[in-house]
């Protein structure tokens, strides 16, 4: 029998945990940048960067906020510029194919309509809906992830509830 | 009396159970007789679940590459980090010399890289990987041929629970590694990993965990043999002893 470890160091967890997150910090990063193939070089450039750091994550914490915190430095520190700068002062938000059309078109084109109303609020606004809504963080949490007080993740999620719910019910009022 | 005014936030946080930031016993006692707080409450709620569904049905086209991990740490810096070393040695078979690696016991290393390899596979690492049986064929005679082995696809399909995928010779300290890819039922990545190590039989193939993943280890026919992959230990155990006795 060789041996088995009893508890995994911080390099050890990190590189255990990036395949586990690798999903929802995709997801997290195409919410923050707005298209598939940024989406892609913020993901794989936060599990790098990850892999850099990992001696500064403390084993047994909470892998995925750490992660998910990691990915936002990353993005407001250096790619968002670059994104920027590359896109004449504007993100494009991609609003196509990010669903699967096959099974259930009409399913299909309701969850590409409730992704578009989320995609089509404010890269803060989005951020903070897909933390607490979609990834399931709490207030405190998001906060500590966006490195923002919490008030502020409340007001962000009011305008952005106010928003969405108007959107929502024309839809519903249009069908 | 002159009703208590909520903020948006407030209501927001009430809607989201976020009790630490919204008055929630004022809140409530105000629904009671307040018409336009709820009002104000319909216009602040949305459908989270439709929300969550949606996102949950986005994933991402390319999964993610150990092997852009590697090769970018190793452009870009010196690998301080134990596992994009792990990955470097493992894949470009730099590093230490074999006996380094090798404990007075006889216990490989090397299969401490491969679980760390191991660990960034995730299931769309695989799902996309779709072969005919003839391109299965010739890519496992040439990776099997890199150790000295023939080994074909019909000896490493041998259950239902797991899907063979692919073939990939790697190395490890100049010496060439196959790694054989499977993906189970759940959709879990598993690799069988094979290296020329001269070591002795074993009687039975050793499950444990590694990397929180099940592996079973045993060596034949001066071979080492590492599967790894799931939380199915049983399943682990079941094909290991397999492969053993089929002396693959």
């Amino acid at each position: 029998m060789w041996p088995l470890k009893t508890k995994k160091s911080s390099s050890e967890e990190v590189s255990a945990g990036i395949g586990g997150v690798y999903n929802s910090l995709w997801r997290y990063c195409l919410v923050l940048t707005g298209n598939k193939a940024n989406a892609d070089d913020l993901a794989q450039a936060a599990c790098l960067r990850a892999l850099e750091k990992a001696d500064k994550f403390e084993a047994g914490t909470h892998f995925e906020r750490w992660m998910f915190r990691l990915t936002q430095r990353l993005w407001i520190d250096e790619l968002r510029k670059r994104s920027v700068r590359e896109g004449s002062g504007l993100l494009q938000i991609e609003d196509v194919d990010l669903v699967d059309q096959g099974a259930d078109p009409e399913k299909a084109l309701m969850t590409s309509e409730v992704i578009a109303s989320v995609m089509q609020l404010p890269e803060a606004q989005r951020a903070t809906v897909l933390l607490v809504y979609v990834e399931g963080y709490s207030y405190r949490d998001t906060a500590m992830i966006l490195d923002i007080p919490v008030g502020t993740v409340m007001s962000r999620l009011a305008v952005a509830r106010s928003k969405l719910s108007n959107r929502f019910s024309v839809e519903k009022r249009a069908v | 009396m002159v009703e208590k005014f909520f903020t948006d936030e407030e209501l927001v946080a009430y809607l989201d159970g976020e009790s630490d930031f919204a008055p929630v016993a004022d809140i409530e006692y105000a629904l009671k007789s307040d018409q336009s707080l709820a009002k104000r409450l319909e216009q602040l709620d949305i459908d989270r679940e439709s929300i969550f569904e949606s996102f949950q049905q986005i994933q991402p086209e390319k999964s993610l590459d150990p092997m852009y991990l590697q090769t970018a740490a190793n452009q870009n810096r010196p690998t301080p980090w134990r596992l994009v070393a792990s990955v470097a040695v493992l894949c470009l078979g730099i590093g230490f010399s074999m006996n380094s690696v090798l404990t007075k016991s006889g216990q490989p290393d090397w299969t401490e890289y491969v679980a760390a390899y191991q660990a960034l596979y995730t299931s769309s690492t695989l799902t996309p990987v779709n072969q005919d049986q003839e391109a299965l064929t010739a890519e496992l005679t040439r990776v099997s041929a890199a150790i000295g082995k023939d080994i074909s696809p019909e000896q490493l399909q041998i259950s239902e629970e797991v899907e063979y995928k692919r073939a990939q010779v790697l190395g490890f300290d100049g010496t060439a590694l196959i790694q054989l890819a499977f993906l189970t039922s759940m959709g879990e990545p598993m690799a069988l990993c094979i290296l020329r190590t001269g070591a002795e039989d074993s009687d039975v193939p050793s499950v444990g965990k590694m990397e929180g993943m099940s592996s079973a280890l045993w060596s034949n026919g001066g071979y080492s043999y590492l599967l790894i992959g799931g939380k199915d230990d049983a399943l682990i155990s079941r094909l290991a002893n397999e492969y053993m006795t089929a002396r693959l």
